[in-house]
C-alpha cells in the first residue's frame, strides 16, 4: 500500500483535551500540509475543573516552546511538589506523596530498605524526613531543581496547579496562531461512510457540514463520536472505584500559598484543595450510595479554609474507560476516552499520553488495524495502571468507619494489585513496570504513608554496617534540613521568578 | 536439630548452589559478593558435565561490565587472568538462505531529530544500510578497538562493548573470585535428591554426606537434576547440535565474533587472547556436517533442546542458566539470560522459609525475560523459508507469536518500534537487527519531511565521514590489547 497522507483533522470539543490536542498537533505538523479544525460549543461549555497536574506536563509545554513564566502568569499557576493525603491510612494521619525520591540508593538498593532496617532498630524518623521535596512542601517553600546531582536540590520534581479554563484559553491562542481553525457551534448529526463505517462529516445546528480524514473526539463524557456514533463501548470500573459524583467550589486565595495539593479522605469519598495564585479550588468526590448531594455540598462548604467565591457546581461521572480508544477514523482523547477520579491528578496526563501516542502512531488514509491496535494496547495499559494505583489508596488503610470504607475492606482486588501489595508487605519489593506513569517511588510513598510497613527489608542491606548506615542516614537528613533552610517561600519565589499574575479573584454575582 | 522447614516464618539463612559450570561459577561469585555473611552458602560441584556450556556462546552483552563488577570480577581480572577479549558485536555473513550480511553491534541511543527517530530519516532517503552511521560496526568490521570514553562528543562514546569469551576460562575467573570471598567448593556426585511436599529436604551425596539448605540453586545445566526431581516440566522447542574447537593464534583476531551461515546451520569464530574458538551448530540430523567444519579438531560437543521451564522456581529450588532455559547463541541472549537470572534472584533472595511471594514474582519476571529474548532470537529468521536445509527450515517455522508479530508489523509498515516492559534488548538492538534482516519501513514519520533533503544528506554525510575517519585512527584489537595488558601489569597493586 502506498502511503496516502491525511490532509485534514477535525477536533470535536474545546475543553482542556481539545485545545491540548490542537496545540500538540499544530506544533508537530507545522509546515506540513494538514488542516486542523476545532469545533466547540459555547452553549454546552466545558467541565471547567481539573487544576492539578503531574510533572510530565512540563515536557508538553517545553515541546510547544512555551515560556514557563508566561504560562504561569496566564493560568494563575502555582508550583506543585506533590499531594498531601490526610486521613487515608487512619483518621489523623497525613503524608505527602512527592514528585521525587526518598533518599538515594546505596549500592544499588533503594534507600527505603535501609530505612525499614533502621525502623526495626528503634529509629523514630519518618521516611519523609529523608525526602527534600516533602520537607520543602511542608514548609511552604519552593525552588527549581538543581542540575547538579550531588546537590540535595536535585532530588525533586515538580508540576503545576492552574486554572484549567485559562490553560485552555492560553493553548487556544497558541493553536490559532499556528493556523488551527476554530468553529463555534453545536454538532447535531454525525454522518458515517456507508462503506467503511468511518465518520465522514459532522453537521452543526446551522446546517453546515464539516468533513475530515481523521476525527479526534474531545467532546467530554458524552463521547459524541466514539460512543454515540461508533458505539465503542465502556468498560465500567465502578465496582473498584465507586465514586461517581463531585461537587466543586472556588474559594479565596490561601495566605500561605502551599506548593502542594491536598486530598482529605472522608466518610463517603474525599475532598481536594488546590491552591492557585488568585483563588483556591475545592471539591468533594463522593459515591452517591453513601451520601446525598446536599449533605456532600454542606460538608464541603463547612470545611473550606477560605471564604467561598462561587456557588457549588455538581458533576456526574462513571469510572472506567472506552473499550477502544481508537475506532475507525476516530480517536478519543480526554473525558471521552475514560474517567479516573482526580485523586492523583492523572487526567491531564492521560490526555498528554493520548496525544503523544497518536503522534507516534499517526495514521494515513488506510487507517490500518495494526496502528489502532497498538494505540489501544498502549492506552489501555496506561489507564489500567493508573486504576490500580488509585485503588491502592482506598485499600491500603485501616479505616472501616463508614459503609464506604467497609466496602473497600471486603473487596477482592484485581490480581495485578493484590500481587503488588503482597510483594511489598512481605519484603518491600516493588513490582515495577516501564510503561505507566507511577514509578516505584510513588508506590513506596503511598504504601508507607498509609502504614503498610514491609515485614522484611532486602537481605543485601545487611552488607552495610549498622553504624555506617546510621551515619549515612543522619547526613542525608541534615542535607535535607539545610537545603530547606536555604530555600525561599513559595509565594515569594513566584514573585521573584516573574510568574506572578498580580490579580486575585472576587466573589462573582 | 529442631530447625523445621515447616516453620513458614523461620529465617532463610542457608543457600546451596549445586553445579560448577559457567552458571554455578557466576552465580557463586555474585551471591557471595552481594549477600551478608549471616547467609551461609554451600557450593557443590557434581562432576564435570558442562559440555553444553558451549551453548552460552562466545560473546557477552555490554551489561556484563557492570554485572561482573557487582560480582567482584573486574575487567582487568578478566583481561589478565583469562583469554577474554573485547567484543563490539557479531558480524554475520551468508546469513539465512537470503544471504544477508551485517554487524549486529550495541549502541547508545541514535540521534533523534525533531523527535523523529533516526531510522525514519534514513527511510525517507531510501537508505537501507544503517552501518555507516554506527561507530562500533565500522570498528568491528576493521578489527579495531578502544574503550568508549564517557560523555564526550566523539562517535566512539556512542559505542558499547561486551566480551568475547570461552565459557570455560571465563567461568574460572568467577570461581576464583567466589573462592577468594570464602566460598568452598565441594566435589561429589549426587546420590539422591530427597523431596517432600514439593520441597527439597536434602541432597544425599555420593561421598556419604548430606547437604541441607533452605534454598537450593540448580546450576546443573540442561539436565536440571534438582528441578527434575521436583517434577518440573520443560517446554522443548527445537533440538540443536553444537561442536566447538580451538585454534592457536599468535595475533589476537578481530574485535567481534563472526557468524557465517551454512547449509547445515552456522559456524562462528571468536577471537580470544592466544587462540580462536570456533563453533558450529546444526540440526541433530546434520551432526556430521557440523563436526566436519572443525577438520577433526572438535574438543567439545553437545546436543541441546532449545526451550524453557514452565517455572524455574519450584518449592525451595531455583534453576539458573541452562537449568531454566536454553537459547540459541546467535545473539548475546544466553549470557543475558544467565545474568538476568542471577540479578532477579539477588533482588528476591527469600526472607523466610515461606518463599511463595518471591517464587511467584521470580517466575513472572523470568517469563517476561525469556519470552522477550526468544522474540529477539526468533527475529533472525525470516518466517516461512522454503529450503531443503533442516536447520533453516525448522528455525523459520517457529511461530512468531502475538507480541513479535506486532513488533514486525509495525516496523515493516511504518518504522515504529513496539516496546514491552523492561525488555532485555533495547531499541537500538532491534533497529540494527531489522536493518540487518533487510526489514525496511513502508513509510516514515511525515515530520521528517520538515528537513530539507539536502540538509539531511549533508548531515548524514558528515556523520558517516567522521565515523570513518575516526575508526581509521583507532588501533587494531591486538595492538590495543597489548597496550592494555602492559598498562595493567605495571599498575601499582
Ligand atoms: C471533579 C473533577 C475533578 C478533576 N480534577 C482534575 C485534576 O485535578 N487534574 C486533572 O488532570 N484532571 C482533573 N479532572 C479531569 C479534567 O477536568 C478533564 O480531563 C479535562 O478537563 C478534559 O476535559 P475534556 O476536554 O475532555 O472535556 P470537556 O471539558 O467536557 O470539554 C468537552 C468539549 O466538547 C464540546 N462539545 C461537547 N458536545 C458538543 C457538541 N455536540 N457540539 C460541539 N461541541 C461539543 C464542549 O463544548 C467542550 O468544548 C477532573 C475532572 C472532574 C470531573
Amino acid at each position: 500500500m502506498t502511503p496516502t497522507p491525511i490532509k485534514s483533522i477535525c477536533i470535536v470539543g474545546g475543553g482542556t483535551a481539545g485545545w491540548m490536542t490542537a496545540a500538540g498537533l499544530s506544533n508537530k505538523f507545522s509546515d506540513l500540509d494538514i488542516d486542523i479544525t476545532l469545533i466547540e460549543s459555547e452553549q454546552i461549555g466545558t467541565v471547567g475543573v481539573g487544576e492539578a497536574t503531574l510533572p510530565h506536563i512540563r515536557f508538553f509545554n517545553n515541546t510547544l516552546g512555551i515560556s514557563e513564566q508566561d504560562f504561569m502568569k496566564a493560568t494563575q499557576a502555582t508550583f506543585k511538589l506533590g499531594i498531601e493525603f490526610c486521613d487515608w491510612g487512619n483518621i489523623g494521619d497525613a503524608y505527602i506523596h512527592p514528585f521525587g525520591d526518598f533518599g538515594m540508593p546505596i549500592n544499588g538498593i533503594e534507600f527505603y530498605h535501609f530505612w525499614t532496617k533502621l525502623c526495626q532498630n528503634s529509629n523514630t524518623h519518618r521516611l519523609d524526613s529523608y525526602s527534600y521535596p516533602v520537607i520543602l512542601a511542608q514548609n511552604n517553600k519552593f525552588g527549581h531543581p538543581s542540575e547538579d546531582i550531588r546537590q540535595i536540590e536535585s532530588t525533586l520534581g515538580y508540576a503545576y496547579q492552574f486554572d484549567s479554563s485559562l490553560y485552555g484559553r492560553f493553548l487556544r491562542d497558541y493553536a490559532q496562531s499556528r493556523n488551527v481553525i476554530r468553529k463555534e457551534g453545536k454538532i447535531v448529526t454525525t454522518h458515517l461512510n456507508a462503506q467503511n463505517g468511518n465518520v465522514q462529516s459532522v453537521q452543526l445546528e446551522d446546517g453546515s457540514r464539516h468533513t475530515a480524514d481523521l476525527f479526534i473526539d474531545c467532546s467530554g463524557f458524552r463521547g459524541l463520536l466514539i460512543e454515540q456514533a461508533l458505539r465503542a463501548g465502556y468498560e465500567d470500573w465502578s465496582p473498584w472505584l465507586p465514586c461517581n459524583r463531585a461537587i466543586a467550589v472556588a474559594s479565596e486565595r490561601l495566605t500561605d500559598l502551599p506548593p502542594y495539593t491536598r486530598a482529605t479522605a472522608c466518610k463517603a469519598g474525599w475532598q481536594w484543595r488546590i491552591p492557585l495564585q488568585h483563588r483556591t479550588g475545592n471539591g468533594y468526590v463522593y459515591c452517591s450510595d453513601y451520601i446525598s448531594d446536599d449533605a456532600a455540598a454542606g460538608d464541603l462548604l463547612s470545611k473550606l479554609n477560605s471564604a467561598p467565591l462561587t456557588d457549588p457546581k455538581q458533576l456526574y461521572f462513571k469510572t472506567g474507560r472506552r473499550k477502544t480508544f481508537w475506532s475507525k477514523n476516530v480517536v478519543a482523547i480526554g473525558l471521552s476516552a475514560g474517567f479516573l477520579e482526580p485523586l492523583e491528578s492523572t487526567s491531564i496526563h492521560l490526555i498528554q499520553e493520548g496525544i503523544t501516542e497518536l503522534i507516534q502512531l499517526f495514521p494515513d488514509m488506510h487507517m490500518r488495524t495494526s496502528d489502532r491496535d497498538e494505540y489501544n494496547r498502549r492506552m489501555s495499559l496506561n489507564y489500567e495502571r493508573v486504576r490500580d494505583f488509585l485503588l491502592l489508596h482506598y485499600v491500603a488503610t485501616q479505616r472501616d468507619d463508614s459503609p464506604m470504607w467497609q466496602y473497600f475492606q471486603n473487596m477482592t482486588l484485581p490480581d495485578s494489585l493484590q500481587a503488588k501489595i503482597d510483594a511489598w508487605k512481605t519484603r518491600g519489593h516493588i513490582m515495577k513496570y516501564q510503561f505507566g506513569v507511577f514509578l516505584p517511588a510513588s508506590w513506596v510513598a503511598v504504601m508507607i504513608g498509609q502504614n503498610l510497613i514491609p515485614a522484611h527489608y532486602d537481605p543485601r542491606v545487611d552488607m552495610l554496617s549498622h553504624d555506617r548506615l546510621k551515619a549515612e542516614a543522619e547526613s542525608l537528613r541534615g542535607a535535607v534540613r539545610d537545603g530547606v533552610d536555604r530555600a525561599m517561600r513559595h509565594d515569594a519565589y513566584i514573585q521573584g521568578y516573574g510568574a506572578a499574575s498580580g490579580t486575585f479573584a472576587q466573589r462573582s454575582g | 536439630m529442631t530447625r523445621a522447614m515447616d516453620q513458614q516464618d523461620a529465617p532463610m539463612t542457608r543457600i546451596a548452589i549445586i553445579g560448577a559450570g559457567l552458571a554455578g561459577q557466576i552465580c557463586a561469585a555474585a551471591l557471595r559478593a552481594n549477600l551478608p555473611s549471616a547467609i551461609d552458602i554451600k557450593w557443590l560441584d557434581t562432576g564435570r558435565d558442562q559440555d553444553s556450556d558451549i551453548f552460552y556462546g562466545h560473546t557477552t552483552p555490554p551489561e556484563s561490565y557492570g554485572f561482573n563488577l557487582a560480582a567482584c570480577v573486574n575487567e582487568p581480572d578478566l583481561v589478565l587472568n583469562s583469554d577474554t577479549s573485547f567484543s563490539l558485536g557479531t558480524q554475520f555473513t551468508a546469513w539465512s538462505p537470503q544471504n544477508l550480511e551485517w554487524v549486529q553491534c550495541s549502541h547508545l541511543p541514535l540521534p533523534v531529530m525533531d523527535s523523529v527517530p533516526f531510522h525514519h530519516h534514513l527511510a525517507r532517503l531510501d537508505i537501507d544500510n544503517i552501518e555507516p552511521f554506527l561507530m562500533p560496526s565500522i570498528m568491528a568490521r576493521n578489527g579495531r578497538f578502544a574503550h568508549p570514553p564517557p560523555n564526550t562528543d566523539t562517535p566512539l562514546s556512542r559505542a558499547e562493548y561486551g566480551y568475547q569469551i570461552d565459557p570455560f576460562t571465563y567461568g574460572r575467573v568467577f570461581q576464583e573470585a567466589a573462592t577468594q570471598h570464602g566460598l568452598v567448593l565441594t566435589n561429589s556426585a549426587i546420590e539422591a535428591v530427597c523431596v517432600k511436599d514439593g520441597h527439597i529436604r536434602s541432597i544425599a551425596l555420593k561421598n556419604g554426606e548430606k547437604l541441607t539448605a533452605d534454598l537450593f540453586i540448580d546450576c546443573t545445566g540442561p539436565k536440571a537434576s534438582l528441578l527434575h526431581a521436583l517434577g518440573s516440566a520443560y517446554q522443548g522447542k527445537r533440538a540443536l547440535f553444537g561442536a566447538s574447537s580451538y585454534q592457536a593464534q599468535s595475533v589476537l583476531g578481530f574485535s567481534c565474533r563472526h557468524i557465517h551461515g551454512t547449509d547445515y546451520g552456522w559456524v562462528s569464530e571468536s577471537a580470544l587472547q592466544g587462540r580462536r574458538i570456533n563453533m558450529s551448530v546444526s540440526a541433530p540430523e546434520d551432526k556430521a556436517a557440523a563436526r566436519a567444519a572443525h577438520n577433526g579438531a572438535v574438543t567439545t560437543e553437545a546436543d541441546v533442546m532449545l526451550g524453557r521451564r514452565d517455572a524455574p522456581w519450584l518449592g525451595n529450588c531455583v534453576g539458573i542458566g541452562h537449568a531454566a532455559a536454553i537459547l540459541e547463541p546467535i545473539s548475546t541472549a544466553p549470557i543475558r539470560a544467565l545474568q538476568r537470572d542471577i540479578e532477579r534472584l539477588l533482588r528476591l533472595i527469600p526472607v523466610s522459609a515461606d518463599m511463595s511471594v518471591e517464587r511467584r514474582e521470580y517466575n513472572r519476571l523470568f517469563d517476561d525475560d525469556i519470552s522477550h529474548m526468544h522474540m529477539f532470537n526468533r527475529s533472525f529468521f525470516p518466517p516461512g523459508e522454503t529450503t531443503p536445509s533442516l536447520y533453516w527450515k525448522q528455525a523459520s517455522e517457529q511461530p512468531l507469536g502475538e507480541k513479535l508479530t506486532r513488533k514486525l508489523t509495525l516496523f515493516e509498515d511504518r518504522g515504529v518500534l513496539v516496546t514491552y516492559d523492561l525488555e532485555p534488548f533495547n531499541e537500538q538492538d532491534w533497529t540494527i537487527l531489522h536493518f540487518g534482516m533487510r526489514r525496511t519501513a513502508g513509510r516514515y514519520d511525515r515530520v521528517a519531511d520538515r528537513y530539507e533533503k539536502r540538509d539531511l544528506e549533508r548531515y548524514l554525510n558528515t556523520m558517516s565521514q567522521a565515523i570513518k575517519t575516526l575508526a581509521a585512527k583507532i588501533p587494531p584489537h591486538h595492538i590495543y590489547m597489548q597496550g592494555l595488558r602492559k598498562h595493567l601489569s605495571n599498575r601499582p597493586s
